[in-house]
């Protein structure tokens, strides 16, 4: 059943309920379609043939993507497409005042000789002269100017700051307190330098020479040099072994189908298969109940068992009592060797003072603690093959100086042995927008993204 | 009510500060605020216990001294530092509007950080800047090979390449250069400048690689290298002042020519040409260094071992010096110029290179005063019979030993013998353990004497004055013992009833003792005289008159050894009771040392003379 709107009888009675009542759609659509077409200037009522083609060449790339890139740029944005006028409208005003365009405001004899000169390749002096200059400009040297900084002054020369301008402050007269309220009011600062500021930090000294690296070795001071590069990189393959010997029922291998098949076990457990029901974990059995701590009772001794009980402790206390009154009389005995072993004590403790005192001194040649990252030193550089030495002319130079030179740093505490931060790199995500989507056509090759392969932790 | 102990509120809970509380308090951001404690030299610190430094917390954080925080917070560096972070603000401002007059006007405004004061404050004194010179220099050296990078302008280079030249030109004048040392990563040298010791590393040609970001912060050298440019130029200008040179120096060459920003060879070779050419002295006249007078002072006094030993180091230096002076060096043109013409500079010597190739040199590979050519390939077509042609490696090694070692193990294509580290030897110990080969290396004996041309002179005076003082030094010891001789007859003679009036002896030791036995000498003689007859007078004045033959004097080395045993024996004695443990430490670990090399001495005697009777084996076979 459906329902149908019961046609109403209104009163056409008044002129307000003509306007109301009366169905004036048709009209407007007609009135509107020919406005539209007044616009465009043309009938829309055209056939889809007429409007449409079939497209049967391809149409391929004849620039390079590089250049239509440019050519569209070129072009006004798309987002200014709604201000663009399409109306085939006249403008009513015809003769409506504007600015003329440069275009139009040439002289027309100049517009002909401009053209004239351009068909004959007349080219200016001006043009000529600008694309000139524009080539020295490029080819021109920046010569920068040295920073101008005045070393003229002799900063050692006992002289107390600001004195010279101010010889009055100099004289023994005048106190000390005086002279530095003045000084201050005239701008000269005098600070005064902390004590421990720039007490030493470090022991070592702050360039390190090891004569293996010569150009031209001594053997024994090269063979010394490759031992100690060997132990360090020996240490180092042993620390990595033990971690992947360790490491390795972590982090294994597997394969992609073992991975699936994981997964979906992961996903489907608690979900009744169709295989045999696993009863490995047995069901209680329905009305007993059970619990994994029975309960406690508390059972009352008896008097007998109270007393024995006392009776024992009684016997054992005594016994603790002879034993320490036996080893008393013993330890009387024993004294020359408890002095023995008193002696022998105070000895390890004073041993143990001293290489207290000889850790400690070590310690100070070594890099302090002064950030989470521990100092790590530079790898030693050793030209492997000795047959590369010694010649000054075919020296492959090894190793960095301004490396080597931050390690020194950070190992005389001046620098802290920090990773240095990168800024974090952000992932561009092109989106296309279907409003402003180009028919770009396709290139003959289409590109295939590198298969990924799964791979965990090997 | 009693004021209540809380943690934290004394002691190290409050000495140290974090490095985020340091931002805070100071309000710079973490790069202005590294670059501030560079460049005033305040570095974290690791405290006793870091919990308690901490206030509790146990993970590792960088941690500052708080003095040193209040330190920095009255500098006034820290305005300018906020001023540089505003300038850039509105540099970026007038860029983005396109404003380029604005920007162009701020720049020229760009806030300098003035640095003086801090050198001022980080060295009160003069000898501490020339301490701490190391790092200063070998980074000038390495940043003033850089192209212009990021976080290094152009600028920044060329005043550090300007500053490294001048240093150089110092040390020539000062002829202050003591070690060099070639090795894989450049070379180190070593001169004592104030009487420090200042080493620095010049790098290889061609020094700059692109480095990985994560390995070295280059922003954070750069700073570095800011202050140090600060603190060399004010160094330097003291130190030419010293040498009564104007500061800066003239050079006829330019070091910064505009051909040098497009040419890399002309920027190269031009810096060496600077290092050959003479800098104008403000005054003609030498001053004497003081160093000199002091040691006349003390060899006055008497010549104790120690004022013996320095008197001859002293002279060594002397010879050393002038090691190259009025040898004509002339460089190929495949050998590194740079050490080479600053090294033969230090000792006097003179260089050039090829006159077509690069620019400054001063005299031509044909001219026939050359002494020395240097070269480093196989062979060499074209050669002068006038002069040696070396590899490189013959400079240096001659430097370290301080003498001119024989040209012919350093001759074209022969295998060169190590070149040894001058810094690891200085500390071997004397009883330390040399081989032979060394040995042989280190010979003195081994010194060629090449021939002597006009400048030299001057030389050869000191080579005779030194040869005068061991002569003087041997009549010493012959007069000492003469005394002794004369003394001990003297009391065989009084003792067979004859009186001779002992001599004086001039011998500073002695003078105590001997002049209490002239003394009872001379009463005694008083008394015999008035018994004596008049012959036997005139005959004592004949026997005093009479001309005796001269015995050869011989120097007992028994004797010698014996005397000074017992000296050294004297002196143990008057060490401190303090110092006394160590003494004996030092004195075991010596006696140790001597043991083990004389044991090691004694296996490679061993080790050759087997090798001997195997070869005479096979030579008999």
């Amino acid at each position: 059943m459906t329902k149908t709107a019961k046609k109403r009888h209104v009163s056409m009675k008044k002129k307000a309920s003509w306007r109301k009542h009366t169905d004036i759609a048709d009209v407007e659509q007609f009135l509107e379609e020919q406005r539209l077409q007044e616009r465009i200037g043309a009938n829309i009522e055209k056939t889809d043939a007429e409007l449409f083609k079939v497209d049967k060449t391809p149409n391929l790339r004849t620039t390079s993507a590089r250049l239509e890139k440019k050519l569209r740029a070129q072009e006004p944005s798309k987002c200014f497409i709604s201000l663009e006028n399409n109306s085939k409208v006249q403008d009513p005003i015809t003769k409506r005042n504007r600015v003329r365009t440069l275009e139009e405001r040439k002289h027309p004899l100049l517009k002909a000789k401009i053209k004239r000169n351009k068909e004959l390749g007349i080219i200016p002096e001006r043009k000529l002269q600008s694309m000139t200059d524009r080539i020295a400009a490029s080819k021109k040297v920046i010569v920068t100017k040295e920073k101008e900084i005045d070393f003229q002054k002799d900063l050692w020369d006992g002289e107390e700051e600001g004195m010279k301008e101010n010889p009055e402050l100099a004289s023994s007269w005048v106190n000390k307190d005086l002279k530095q309220y003045h000084l201050k009011n005239l701008g000269i600062d005098t600070v005064k330098v902390p004590q421990i500021t720039y007490e030493r930090r470090s022991q070592l000294k702050a360039i390190d020479v090891l004569p293996g690296t010569s150009y031209n070795p001594n053997k024994e001071d090269y063979d010394s040099l490759i031992g100690a590069v060997v132990e360090k990189e020996a240490a180092h393959m042993k620390q990595s072994e033990k971690l992947n010997r360790s490491l390795k029922a972590v982090y294994q291998k597997t394969t992609k189908s073992e991975l699936k098949r994981r997964k979906r076990t992961e996903m489907r457990e608690g979900f009744p298969t169709n295989g045999p029901i696993r009863d490995d974990d047995e069901q209680p059995s329905g009305d007993e109940y059970k619990t994994t701590n029975p309960p406690v009772r508390n059972r009352k001794k008896d008097l007998m068992k109270r007393r024995k009980q006392k009776e024992h402790r009684l016997r054992m206390a005594q016994a603790e009592k002879d034993k320490t009154e036996l080893k008393k009389i013993k330890d009387l005995g024993m004294l020359k060797m408890y002095k023995k072993q008193i002696k022998k004590n105070e000895e390890v403790l004073i041993e143990r003072k001293e290489d207290r005192a000889v850790k400690q001194e070590l310690k100070k040649k070594q890099p302090r603690r002064l950030a989470r990252k521990k100092f790590e030193e530079e790898d030693i550089q050793v030209e492997d093959n000795p047959e590369d030495l010694g010649n000054l002319r075919k020296l492959k130079p090894l190793g960095s100086i301004l490396v080597d030179r931050f390690k020194s740093m950070q190992k005389r505490n001046i620098l802290v042995p920090n990773v240095k931060r990168m800024p974090r790199k952000r992932r561009l995500v092109r989106i296309k927008k279907n409003a402003f989507k180009e028919e770009v056509p396709q290139s003959k090759k289409s590109k295939k993204g590198p298969k990924q392969k799964l791979k965990i932790h090997d | 009510m009693v004021k209540r102990f809380k943690k934290y509120e004394a002691g190290e809970g409050v000495q140290f500060m974090s490095r985020l509380a340091a931002l805070h308090k100071l309000q710079l951001s973490l790069n202005d605020f590294r670059r501030l404690c560079i460049l005033k030299g305040i570095y974290p610190r690791e405290p006793k216990n870091r919990r308690k430094a901490q206030k509790g917390q146990t993970q590792i954080k960088i941690l500052y001294h708080k003095k040193d925080i209040n330190f920095l917070l009255h500098d006034k560096l820290i305005w300018t530092l906020r001023d540089i972070k505003i300038m850039n603000r509105r540099i970026k401002k007038a860029d983005s509007v396109g404003d380029m007059r604005l920007k162009r006007m701020r720049i020229n405004k760009y806030p300098q950080l003035r640095l003086d004061h801090v050198v001022k404050e980080r060295y009160p004194t003069f000898i501490d800047a020339i301490k701490d010179l190391d790092d200063c220099l070998t980074l000038l050296f390495l940043f003033s090979t850089f192209p212009a990078i990021k976080c290094v302008t152009r600028s920044q280079t060329t005043l550090c390449r300007r500053l490294s030249v001048e240093f150089m030109h110092y040390v020539i004048a000062s002829q202050g250069l003591r070690k060099v040392f070639v090795s894989i990563k450049g070379y180190y040298f070593q001169a004592e400048v104030k009487g420090q010791l200042v080493t620095w590393i010049v790098p290889h040609y061609y020094p700059y690689q692109p480095q990985a970001k994560s390995e070295v912060d280059f922003r954070i050298m750069a700073n570095f290298v800011e202050f140090y440019t600060t603190m060399c130029g004010f160094v330097n200008f003291r130190l030419y002042h010293s040498l009564n040179i104007a500061y800066p120096p003239q050079f006829n060459v330019s070091i910064d020519s505009e051909e040098s920003q497009t040419d890399e060879t002309t920027f190269v070779s031009e810096r060496i040409a600077a290092l050959n050419c003479e800098i104008k002295k403000t005054n003609d006249e030498q001053f004497e260094e003081p160093e000199e007078m002091d040691l006349q002072l003390i060899s006055n006094e008497g010549d104790s071992e120690k004022v013996k030993k320095m008197h001859e180091r002293e002279k060594a230096l002397k010879r050393k010096k002038n090691l190259f002076k009025g040898l004509k060096f002339f460089i190929n043109r495949e050998v590194p110029r740079e050490p080479l013409v600053f090294v033969i500079r230090c000792f006097g010597g003179k260089v050039s290179w090829d006159k077509s190739c690069f620019v400054g040199s001063t005299f031509d590979e044909d001219d026939e005063t050359i002494t020395h050519q240097i070269v480093d390939r196989p062979s060499i077509s074209k050669q002068y019979i006038s002069r040696d042609y070396i590899q490189p490696q013959w400079v240096f090694d001659s430097i370290n030993q301080g003498v001119l070692l024989p040209t012919n193990k350093y001759f074209l294509g022969v295998t060169l013998p190590p070149h040894l580290s001058p810094f690891s030897n200085a500390h071997r110990e004397i009883t330390e353990y040399v081989p032979p080969e060394e040995k042989a290396l280190r010979d003195p004996n081994l010194v060629v004497q090449h021939e002597i041309s006009d400048v030299e002179n001057e030389d050869d005076e000191d080579g005779s004055k030194q040869t005068e003082g061991e002569l003087n030094l041997a009549l010493v010891n012959a007069f000492r013992e003469e005394n002794k001789q004369i003394r001990a007859e003297n009391q065989v003679e009084e003792k067979g009833g004859k009186k001779i009036i002992e001599p004086e002896s001039e011998s500073d030791e002695e003078i105590d003792v001997t002049d209490m036995l002239e003394y009872s000498d001379d009463e005694n003689a008083e008394v015999e005289e008035k018994e004596l007859t008049k012959e036997q007078k005139r005959e004592l004045a004949k026997e005093k008159m009479a001309v005796k033959s001269g015995n050869v004097f011989k120097v007992d080395t028994k004797k010698e050894k014996k005397l000074t045993e017992q000296e050294l024996k004297l002196r143990a004695k008057m060490v401190k009771s303090r110092h006394k443990k160590l003494y004996h430490t030092l004195l075991e670990k010596r006696a140790k040392a001597t043991k083990e090399t004389k044991l090691l001495e004694n296996k490679r005697r061993q080790i050759d003379e087997t090798r001997k009777k195997v070869r005479a084996k096979k030579n008999n076979a």
